[in-house]
């Protein structure tokens, strides 16, 4: 303890730096899991906030719907509970105009009294009363009928019913409305009905009862539920308790009811994700962890001279090697204790500030947890770090020997046994296994309560980054080593006439330089790595949203509205609009199938939408739109649709469109021209992309139905606040800042701006530890050295020739090769987390600014250390040999 | 030690009224004061004195290594050159190990000569021709650590003397050494100094040694107590 004491006392800077370089790591690994823990609260927010309906339970055959209800209504956890009635048309029909328009088979559903109030998401009134008999928006567009006008149910084995239309909807969440409740997965319709009609429940009641006794295939009653959402903040342990609770309901009605589990679904994507935010740790935090390690190591290094010097002195002085252990574990435990301690502080602070999080897990066990786990790595470090090191030194039993300024000759023992290349060559392994065909990372099978993560694909990158740095070792320690010549000839500029002695003394001090040489390296690596993955996340998210939105802000006209000629004039002069882009919206059959179709400018969509080559298959956005403009039949299609009719590059295509003079299906000719797999707006299922003039030509209707818009420097959600004053309430208008926080069902809907701005920083601090902290404490072991060089008539400059000499190696090669590394380390990190990104980036991001930031940082770190050195020499000289 | 040229030229060095004063916070040790001396071309002088008497700081001072906080000090025979150790001025064998590590034999030989901005080629013919002629030709490739204590200072005294100084200054060049070690690095010293004409200063506190010199500085407490021949 006296020993301690004293240590802080008279040695503060032997315990203060390697603490500094603990608490980094305590800091990034607490800030780390401070992110995780917001992550995926967030994560599990987002989830319950994107599910309107919670549980859709269905009752079976045999049971009393209300008797059902009654009981789920008292149940605990249930907020609210509503009937509502599915039942199977043979068709709907309506005259409108003159003309009568039929569908094919579709679903009425029949809703409560307070339905919409209830469940306010699950329905979007497009066109007049949110109550009564509402139509769907596509089914509004088949029967060309809106509020006001007839509708014929078809139901089978009776006679029609006739409804008065109130108003059209749209279904945001048709997918999970219309899902086979109880269907495995895998077996669902791949598209919600293309034709529905909802009722008042009495009114469904009133057509379906009678089927009901007949058909009751065709009739289904369920009960929508809403729970109170009490759950944990981790979504694999809500999605445990909310799936429990959904088959503990159907455990205790005994069979008489199937929960489609809405809320389950959701959550199971979350947890996905939140293992993917687990990943981002294992990948980022890792290494950056490993990097403090380092630097405590090198801080360690900086001072083993001294603390040689003293172990040795007590040796002589009678001290047993059990005694100088001792000291070195106090040593340790001091550094241990003090780095975790204000690392610990960091990281809570950095997740207040980071990531809005107050704590380092999402439950308190949790955060005592990895608040534990993050000082137990700080300990481990300090072990390595400190007590290894004044372990090994208390073996050395002379101060002569303690006062070695050269380290041994001879490789280490990495190098003499390809430890790097066999690294490299593994990451390279790895990396094909795993990148081939379509590998996930993330393994989450649909239904199944257990999730995992293949850490085996996240080897790949920890391989690459710990073997280009063992790499930069041996290629810096080649050339310093056995490439005098060169090295005297390329260190003339920064050392003029004493390139000959610098070089000699890089030579014969290249272990030590290596050593920072590998530290700058692997810090420059994670740097690039990290800022690259970064920013190109960024720009996925941007992608997404755009996908989503279609432009910075997007106009939809209802369905079947007339829509003023000179609509996209009068958008283009609100103030603000940079560009407008009008494309072509309908419905048309493709065989039996309902899609949407777009018709597009080739000339003008590609700039306007900002296509990305990863939206098609078989060719670039560019090759896509250069065949649409060549052939004015062209038409791509979705890939499902391509499989399904075994189509080849050319075949003709015939749809069925609605005519525009008659209001009836006309049959139009198209060319298979390629695959397309997204398009802005469009749905995730089928759709059809065409020229917008040929489908004008054919259809007699040039109207558009979407309008891009591009905003310039006004924010998207003031612009589209001005779009709407000038478009009135007719048409629908998004814009992409919402739509960025509406959409997500991968990852990229986590707000990763904290991490982002967490780890870069880090980077930063890191690179200029690596670059000048390193040197600095590198020269300051020579300082002996330099001493004896100015007492040898060295001038200031003279001395600094040395200095700059090292530095100048230190950024060749630690700069040079950690930046080759990371350039590699990037591109693989993209590709083995694609499951990230949504959609794939098809070119990495690379932020520039950041990266020249890094790379000054690193320079005026150096510079700095050099400029210390050879202020130190001007001390008087006396006290400089005095002091040595 | 021949002393038949000493005093024979003009003054290398000319020191009055000097002291040195070392400070730390608020406290200052006085490590030489009141000093006036004058060392000749040719002169061997040896400084003697018990530990902690001033000796290393003074011949610091007498080397331009250092400067003093009182007094002055000129080297006219040098051309009143500044703080320097430049080739042909003043020639420095320190106390302890004074060999840049890094370094091997001949470069550290060497190194004066090249921040001199001599030729690398030339600087390191006549760092292995200063090796030779101190018998050191065998280990002009070896690095300091690979020395004997009386090797690595033998490499100290090729070094102070291969720019051909004026002024030898040498602070306890044998205190680590044997006997046999340390009448060889005394004798290298003698003979370079003889070749070129140079003022020899030793300090020790080796009777053995001060006897091997006639002219003998005593000093204790930082001052010169006695001088054996006045230089005035």
């Amino acid at each position: 303890m006296r020993w301690t004491a004293a240590l802080v006392r008279r040695r503060p800077g032997r315990v203060l730096g390697p603490a500094a370089g603990v608490a980094l790591a305590v800091a990034l690994l607490g800030s780390l899991g401070a992110f995780i823990a917001s992550a995926k609260g967030q994560m599990t927010v987002r989830a319950i906030s994107q599910v309107s309906v919670d549980w859709q339970v269905e009752v079976q055959p045999g049971a009393v719907p209300a008797a059902t209800l009654e009981t789920l209504t008292g149940r605990a956890g249930i907020r609210e509970a509503v009937p509502v009635g599915m039942a199977q048309t043979s068709g709907l029909q309506a005259t409108v105009g003159g003309t009568t328009q039929a569908t094919g088979p579709g679903v009425v559903v029949g809703l409560p009294d307070g339905y919409r109030a209830a469940f306010p998401r699950e329905l979007r009134t497009l066109a007049g009363s949110d109550e009564g008999v509402l139509l769907a928006q596509q089914t509004a567009a088949n029967l060309h009928a809106g509020p006001g006008d007839t509708v014929e149910i078809g139901v089978a084995g009776g006679a029609p019913v006739r409804v008065v239309v109130s108003g059209v909807v749209e279904a945001p969440f048709a997918d999970s409305l219309f899902q086979v409740v109880g269907a495995p997965p895998g077996s669902q319709a791949t598209a919600p009905p293309d034709n529905v009609l909802f009722l008042p429940l009495a009114t469904w009641h009133s057509t379906f009862d009678p089927l009901a006794g007949s058909r009751p295939d065709l009739v289904r009653n369920q009960i929508h539920v809403r729970l109170d959402h009490a759950l944990p903040s981790d979504p694999s342990a809500a999605f445990t308790r909310e799936t429990g609770a959904a088959r503990r309901l159907e455990a205790d009605l005994t069979g008489s009811v199937v929960v489609g589990d809405n809320l389950g679904a959701t959550l199971d994507t979350a947890r996905k994700d939140a293992l993917y935010a687990q990943v981002l740790f294992v990948l980022l935090g890792a290494p950056g962890a490993a990097l403090a390690a380092l630097l405590a190591r090198a801080v360690v290094s900086a001072g083993r001279d001294r603390r040689r010097r003293e172990l040795a002195l007590l040796r002589l002085r009678g001290a047993s090697r059990r005694q100088l252990d001792r000291l070195a574990l106090a040593e340790a435990a001091t550094v241990g204790v003090l780095g975790s301690t204000i690392g610990l502080a960091g990281g809570l602070l950095v997740g207040r500030f980071g990531f809005r999080s107050g704590t380092l897990g999402t439950t308190t066990l949790q955060s005592v947890g990895w608040a534990a786990a993050s000082a137990a790595a700080g300990m481990l470090i300090a072990v390595v770090a400190v007590g290894l090191p004044a372990r090994r030194d208390s073996g050395v039993l002379s101060v002569a020997a303690a006062r070695r300024e050269v380290a041994p000759a001879g490789r280490p023992l990495a190098l003499r046994y390809g430890v790097d290349l066999v690294l490299l060559a593994a990451a390279g392994l790895v990396f094909w296994a795993t990148s081939r065909s379509r590998y996930s990372v993330v393994v989450a099978p649909e239904g199944v309560p257990t999730v995992s993560v293949s850490y085996w694909a996240l080897a790949g990158p920890l391989l690459l980054w710990a073997g280009s740095g063992l790499l930069a070792w041996r290629l810096s320690d080649l050339a310093l080593g056995r490439g005098g010549r060169v090295l005297r000839v390329a260190l003339r500029p920064v050392a003029g006439g004493l390139a000959a002695p610098a070089a000699a003394t890089l030579g014969r001090q290249r272990r030590s330089l290596a050593g920072a040489v590998v530290l700058l390296s692997l810090t420059v690596a994670f740097a690039i790595s990290t800022a690259v993955f970064n920013s190109t996340y960024r720009q996925q998210v941007g992608v997404d949203a755009l996908l989503t939105n279609g432009a910075p802000v997007t106009v939809i006209e209802p369905p079947a509205a007339s829509v003023p000629a000179d609509r996209a004039a009068r958008l283009a002069a609100v103030p603000g609009v940079v560009h407008v882009e009008a494309m072509q919206h309908r419905f048309v059959y493709v065989g039996n199938d309902l899609q949407d179709l777009y018709g597009v400018d080739p000339a003008t969509i590609g700039p306007s939408a900002k296509l990305q080559d990863a939206y098609f298959a078989g060719g670039s956005a560019r090759d896509m739109l250069n065949r649409l403009a060549t052939q004015a039949d062209a038409a791509l299609v979705s890939d499902e649709t391509a499989h399904d009719f075994q189509l080849h590059l050319g075949d003709r295509l015939r749809f069925r469109i609605r005519d525009a003079a008659t209001g009836g299906l006309v049959e139009v000719d198209f060319h298979f021209a390629g695959v397309v797999k997204e398009f802005p707006t469009a749905p995730t299922d089928s759709f059809v992309v065409a020229n917008a003039s040929y489908i004008a030509r054919q259809t007699g209707d040039p109207s558009p139905g979407t309008f891009l818009i591009e905003n310039g420097s006004v924010p998207p959600h003031v612009l589209a606040d001005r779009v709407r004053q000038a478009v009135g309430t007719g048409a629908t208008v998004n814009d992409i800042e919402t739509s960025r926080r509406v959409v997500g069902s991968s990852l990229t809907a986590v707000d990763l701006g904290g991490l982002t701005r967490v780890e870069l920083a880090y980077a930063l601090v890191l690179a200029i530890a690596a670059g000048g902290l390193v040197l600095g404490l590198g020269l300051s072991q020579r300082r002996r050295s330099f001493a004896i060089i100015t007492a040898l008539g060295a001038r200031p400059r003279q001395v600094a020739a040395f200095a700059r000499s090292e530095a100048a190696v230190l950024a060749i090669f630690g700069g040079v090769l950690g930046a080759l590394g990371g350039w590699a380390l990037a591109h693989m990190l993209v590709r083995v987390l694609t499951g990230v990104f949504d959609p794939a980036p098809t070119r990495v991001a690379v932020p520039w600014g950041y990266l020249a930031a890094v790379a000054v940082t690193v320079a005026c770190g150096l510079m700095a250390a050099t400029g210390s050195s050879s202020r130190a020499t001007r001390r008087p000289l006396s006290e400089e040999l005095r002091d040595l | 030690m021949a002393d038949e040229a000493e005093g024979a030229g003009g003054a290398v060095v000319v020191a009055a009224g000097v002291a040195r004063t070392y400070r730390s916070g608020a406290s200052s040790v006085v490590a030489v004061h009141d000093v006036t001396c004058r060392i000749g071309a040719g002169d061997r002088i040896v400084i003697v004195g018990p530990s902690g008497s001033g000796k290393s700081t003074l011949l610091h001072l007498l080397a331009g290594l250092d400067r003093p906080t009182v007094g002055t000090i000129a080297w006219p025979a040098l051309g009143g050159s500044p703080l320097t150790l430049r080739p042909g001025t003043v020639g420095f064998v320190f106390q302890g190990p004074s060999l840049v590590p890094a370094l091997d034999a001949a470069e550290n030989v060497a190194l004066p000569l090249q921040l001199a901005g001599v030729d690398d080629a030339v600087a390191m013919a006549a760092a292995l021709q200063a090796l030779e002629q101190l018998g050191l030709g065998a280990v002009a490739r070896q690095l300091p650590e690979e020395l004997s204590g009386g090797q690595s200072q033998r490499v100290a005294v090729a070094r102070a003397l291969v720019g051909s100084p004026r002024l030898i200054v040498a602070d306890e060049p044998t205190g680590r050494l044997d006997h046999a070690a340390a009448a060889s690095v005394l004798d290298a010293l003698d003979h370079a100094a003889a070749a070129v004409g140079a003022a020899l200063v030793v300090s020790t506190h080796d009777p053995v040694v001060a006897d091997r010199f006639r002219k003998r500085w005593v000093m204790a407490d930082g001052k010169i107590e006695s001088m054996g021949v006045w230089v005035g």
